[in-house]
């Protein structure tokens, strides 16, 4: 029964898929970024597994604000330090990362203060946004596309490039394969374990490193369109339903680019936003567990 | 076999054990009881490895414990505490697998016998039926056993207990009594029970051993407990009666004993 409604949602998600790229096509984006969004949902699918292993919240990283932190310094980065793309990627990598400590493990430090501290970064930027939108029209031109469709969406991105992490890819899935019992006991925190041979504060620090460059080829390729593939996982050991949440990624950025070729980037970006809480309200309303990682 | 020679141990410029000898054997059940801060569960970590700065010897099978590796002590010793698992994503069957983790070489994958080993303790705790249940919408009482299935799936040949019946409901802590014996029955193995729950400890323990100021007070069978004892070492008066079945005593509180 599960595996028919399965084929059936990927049958749908497929029709759907091929509709919204025929017309995004046809609204004149280029075809080959729809590797990128692709590539953008292979990344975010690890990101939710990383999540899974070490944090302690549910929100997702729109909601968290560090979707909208991590933009913000891919844009700094693009503005302000280098055009060239290696150069913005290591400056977002180490920035998330830097974000990620301060916001993870000193302040968010269970579901509703990373909701709430997450909606304060979200303002924040977003109020910065809005001041760089009045004064600067590079900023509407250039950059702010990139909140919808990731940076590499707004510059031009090698065949090579993409290979390249489609390779970063392959090395952190792997290497999160191999050692899968180990993250798993990992995920019940420090009193379970210390059975494993491995050492709980370097396996943290390294799962900080690697959801950091994660995250930062997450929004680089799909910017805000990743968020609310994390509600679309209803089986998370059924294979499919993994690639479905790939496919609705897919779709869901091609719907955000649609919204933005005819509305504009900012209209898009304020809908990802909104959608993103929508989905986090209607979540929380129906999962209930006994206890949960804030208990 | 654990031989305790002179253990002694401070926290915090407090001494918690001093003077503490104990030689524990195989096959036994070793029930440990004292009011509240005599060092019960503080002997149980310095065992488990967790706290280590003690002074005195700790031999086990003859071979200090300090000289134990990590890996030695996790495949070893089994310790369980009831604290609430992080993740409550893990299914039973998942969470009660990774027990076996210390029994696993690095990158790769778990082996058919620590699948037996996790679904015959599911079995042994009723668990099976609920094997696919997440950990966050399982009850008090099916959590609880969850973890105990845990504690026993490593297959330690110590198995230590801290509080084990604590807000236990009738049937947990029947097939706790029911499994410890089996287990350690099966393997020749220990297992050290620390608890406030006298009556499972009457029933279940092999040795009882009553702490009093970080210290062994009492070392002796179940039988021999008797209504004076408790009062001179809990300074309350209790009726004692005698189980029909097997003669081991029962604790029954006076009416008017509130």
């Amino acid at each position: 029964m599960q595996a028919n409604k399965n084929h059936l949602y990927l049958i749908l998600l497929l029709l759907l898929n091929a509709a919204a790229i025929t017309i995004n096509i046809y609204l004149k984006l280029p075809p080959e970024n729809i590797l990128l969004f692709v590539t953008g949902g292979l990344f975010y699918f690890l990101f939710l597994k990383i999540n899974r292993i070490h944090l302690k919240y549910e929100c997702d990283y729109i909601q968290s604000g560090e979707g909208l932190s991590g933009i913000l310094m891919i844009i700094i980065a693009a503005r302000f330090i280098s055009s060239n793309i290696y150069i913005i990627l290591v400056f977002t990598i180490v920035s998330v990362i830097f974000i990620e400590v301060f916001l993870n493990d000193i302040i968010q430090q269970n579901n509703k203060e990373a909701f709430i501290y997450g909606v304060y970064t979200n303002i924040i930027i977003s109020i910065l946004m809005l001041y760089f939108i009045q004064r600067d029209i590079d900023f509407t031109a250039q950059y702010l596309p990139a909140a919808v469709t990731g940076y590499a969406g707004v510059t031009d991105i090698s065949a090579y490039q993409l290979l390249g992490a489609g390779l970063i890819f392959l090395i952190i899935f792997t290497s999160l394969l191999l050692i899968k019992p180990e993250l798993s006991l990992f995920s019940h925190g420090l009193n379970y374990f210390s059975i494993s041979e491995l050492n709980f504060n370097k396996l943290k620090r390294t799962a900080i490193i690697m959801r950091g460059i994660v995250f930062t080829f997450l929004i680089f390729t799909i910017g805000l369109a990743g968020g609310t593939g994390n509600y679309f996982q209803w089986d998370r050991k059924n294979r499919s339903s993994q690639i479905i949440l790939i496919l609705f990624l897919v779709l869901y950025s091609q719907i955000l680019i649609l919204i933005s070729l005819l509305t504009g980037p900012f209209i898009a970006a304020s809908f990802s936003l909104l959608l993103s809480y929508i989905f986090y309200y209607y979540s929380k309303r129906k999962k209930v567990y006994l206890y949960d990682r804030n208990y | 076999m654990i031989e305790i020679t002179d253990l002694r141990f401070s926290l915090n410029n407090t001494l918690i054990l001093n003077n503490f000898n104990m030689t524990l054997n195989d096959g036994e059940i070793i029930g440990i009881i004292g009011r509240a801060g005599t060092g019960k569960s503080v002997f149980l970590k310095i065992l488990a490895g967790i706290l280590k700065n003690f002074e005195g010897e700790i031999l086990y099978n003859s071979r200090p414990l300090s000289s134990f590796t990590r890996n030695e002590i996790n495949k070893d010793i089994s310790y369980l505490n009831y604290k609430r698992p992080d993740n409550p994503d893990d299914t039973i069957y998942d969470f009660t697998l990774l027990s076996r983790i210390p029994h696993k070489s690095l990158f790769k994958p778990f082996s058919e016998y620590d699948l037996q080993v996790t679904e015959e303790y599911l079995r042994a705790f009723n668990l099976i039926r609920h094997r696919d249940k997440v950990l966050g919408q399982l009850s008090d009482s099916n959590l609880k056993k969850t973890l105990l299935a845990h504690t026993f799936a490593r297959e330690a040949s110590l198995l230590l207990m801290d509080n084990p019946t604590g807000e236990t409901d009738i049937e947990a802590s029947s097939l706790l009594r029911k499994n410890l014996i089996k287990y350690v029955i099966d393997g020749d193995r220990i297992a050290i029970i620390a608890s406030n729950d006298l009556n499972f400890i009457f029933q279940t323990a092999d040795r009882i051993i009553i702490l009093k100021n970080g210290s062994v007070a009492v070392d002796m069978l179940p039988h021999n407990i008797d209504s004076d004892l408790i009062k001179e070492l809990f300074g309350i008066e209790v009726i004692m009666s005698r189980n029909i079945y097997n003669g081991r005593p029962e604790i029954h509180f006076f009416p008017d004993n509130s």
